[in-house]
């Protein structure tokens, strides 16, 4: 173990590497461009490469070449570069293909305010590309948990070949935080499926007999058939079917390989909400004043509780229900107009607990007053 | 135990990165838990920054600071946009000769003036001023010896390090001057809890 004073992006990247990323490429944004800059100089450190590519959909492509060539891979981005990787982060999920990509959430729509931070890529992150997509997104509130959720998104990404996100925020980005380093070696990391038998036993990448199979992947070069990854579906299946049949089954199989894993894969931590009457659920930076607001309206002898979530997709809805069996109400602190609110309203429905939220698009974090007068204001 | 310190001024003046040398020293070569965050506008240089540390002797819950104990303003516009954010109690370092005006600082608040540029400049490098800064914080916060804010210095300060050195030894052996207020100089503004950038 080591200690260290670290930049969030930097336990990003440190995260990366010790999940055994050896490729970034990647195209300046603030907020994040010190994931880029940290990358630029440890990628040659241990024997990976850096690209600095020409814009952030070249960013994406390269680090999915790389990914088929067997190199875990990496990039970030923020908000409008998010915007523009929609195709390709679309192509990767159709494909198969692992790539870990870093959100970095920044001021929006547009260019919006570039040094003001955000969580306004809650939906975006799921539904930014066209088509039925699996996503995961993971959103880490401290520095330290930044290195670990970027060492969970490579192992997922790898687990599951499908792109992941993590998704986090400028205000997280540019922390400084001591974090106790652990010895990279130690770490765990989780390798993609990779063909065991000859290449000339080897069907494809796409090959599958279940929907909830994850077929193994050939690297490029290695000898193994590697059909030509051009995002378009690939209806291959092990038993005989029409072609309309193996289109259904690709589809549903890309989803439910991931959806399949729903529990295990949608994190939450639960803070007093056993016998919570006020539920407040927040996730990254936010849940700072929402714990604090769940302290101080204790201290008023309100019972308040908090569901931070970690998994943002596949949305913890399981969680939040269960958080909520004794709430009256619930308050969703967020820095954007509302997008977390809408979901926790969806999982709650037919409850009868009444939801608002605290909502920040100013780029100053919420803070623990606000959170705690609207909850007084509701229950009056 | 929790201290919040703000490092506030012109963007140009090294402010963030006071804080991250301050926050290495506080965190790595002392060994408190230490949180560093920072604010700055979309201008090169010019605009509103600053470089923001919170410590404490257990892990920190909430990030940011909300009312510093210590303020460093190392240029008039940050007295003027901080003032409401201390409260009575809190220290304020201001640099003499980049803030003339501490009207708008609220009363109970103690002022200093300090001589953060000037020991730049005599250290040989007007941009110094933040390593003279840190040199200044080290030894009236009382919270790290020479040695350890040095160790940080020569670790993170970019630039050249005999001026860096020279600029933190200075600070370190400056005494600050405390203000005398005129009557009915101190603003009467108090602020509301938990403003913070």
């Amino acid at each position: 173990m080591t200690r260290r004073l670290l930049m969030g992006s930097e336990a990003i990247c440190e995260g990366a590497i010790a999940a055994g990323v050896r490729f970034y490429a990647g195209y300046p944004i603030t907020p994040a461009t010190e994931v880029a800059e940290f990358m630029s100089a440890r990628m040659p450190q241990v024997g990976g490469s850096y690209v600095q590519m020409e814009d952030e959909m070249g960013s994406f492509a390269a680090a999915m070449g790389a990914s088929c060539a067997g190199v875990k891979a990496m990039t970030a981005s923020s908000g409008p570069g998010l915007a523009l990787m929609q195709e390709e982060i679309g192509h990767a999920i159709a494909g198969e293909i692992p790539v870990v990509l870093v959100n970095v959430g920044r001021h929006g729509p547009g260019i919006g305010n570039a040094t003001g931070s955000a969580q306004m890529e809650v939906m975006q992150a799921k539904y930014g590309p066209n088509g039925d997509c699996p996503m995961i997104a993971l959103s880490p509130s401290t520095i330290e948990e930044a290195f670990w959720l970027t060492v969970k998104c490579v192992n997922l990404a790898e687990r599951y070949r499908t792109p992941t996100i993590l998704l986090t925020e400028g205000l997280l980005a540019l922390q400084r935080s001591v974090v106790d380093l652990p010895d990279y070696g130690k770490v765990e990391t989780w390798e993609r499926p990779r063909p065991e038998g000859a290449p000339s036993e080897y069907a494809n990448p796409y090959m599958a007999t279940s929907l909830t199979a994850v077929p193994p992947m050939g690297d490029f070069g290695t000898g193994y058939r590697s059909i030509f990854r051009t995002g378009g579906i690939q209806p291959q299946h092990g038993a005989k079917m029409t072609r309309f049949e193996a289109q259904h089954f690709s589809t549903t199989r890309l989803n439910q390989k991931v959806e399949a894993h729903r529990d295990e894969l949608a994190l939450t931590e639960a803070l007093q909400t056993e016998d919570a009457d006020v539920l407040y659920v927040a996730f990254g930076t936010q849940f700072h004043p929402a714990r604090a607001a769940m302290q101080m309206a204790r201290a008023k002898g309100i019972k308040a509780g908090v569901l931070r979530l970690i998994t943002i997709w596949p949305f913890p809805d399981k969680a939040i229900r269960q958080a909520a069996q004794h709430a009256k109400l619930a308050v969703v602190p967020e820095m954007n107009l509302g997008q977390l609110r809408g979901l926790v309203t969806q999982a709650l429905a037919g409850s009868g607990i009444r939801i608002d939220g605290v909502n920040h698009v100013n780029s100053l974090t919420i803070t623990p007053q606000e959170i705690l007068a609207k909850t007084e204001d509701m229950l009056r | 135990m929790r201290m919040e310190v703000r490092f506030a001024g012109t963007g140009g003046q090294g402010l963030v990165k006071a804080a991250a040398v301050l926050a290495h020293a506080l965190g790595v070569e002392a060994s408190y838990e230490v949180v560093q965050t920072q604010f700055y506008s979309g201008q090169i240089s010019g605009g509103p920054s600053c470089g923001d540390v919170v410590l404490g002797d257990s892990a920190i819950e909430y990030p940011w600071v909300m009312h510093p104990d210590i303020l460093v303003a190392m240029s008039q516009p940050s007295v003027y946009d901080h003032s409401a954010n201390v409260v009575p109690g809190a220290k304020v370092l201001v640099d003499d000769i980049m803030v003339t005006d501490v009207a708008t600082i609220p009363a109970g608040v103690e002022i200093y003036w300090a001589p953060f540029t000037r020991l730049g400049d005599e250290a040989g490098f007007r941009k110094a001023a933040n390593v003279a800064a840190l040199g200044v914080f080290a030894s009236f916060s009382g919270l790290l010896s020479y040695a350890q804010i040095e160790q940080a210095v020569v670790k993170l300060a970019p630039g050249n390090r005999k001026i860096n050195l020279a600029a933190l030894r200075l600070g370190f052996d400056a005494r600050p001057n405390p203000h005398v207020r005129k009557l009915g100089e101190a603003s009467a503004y108090v602020a509301p809890a938990f403003r913070g950038v």
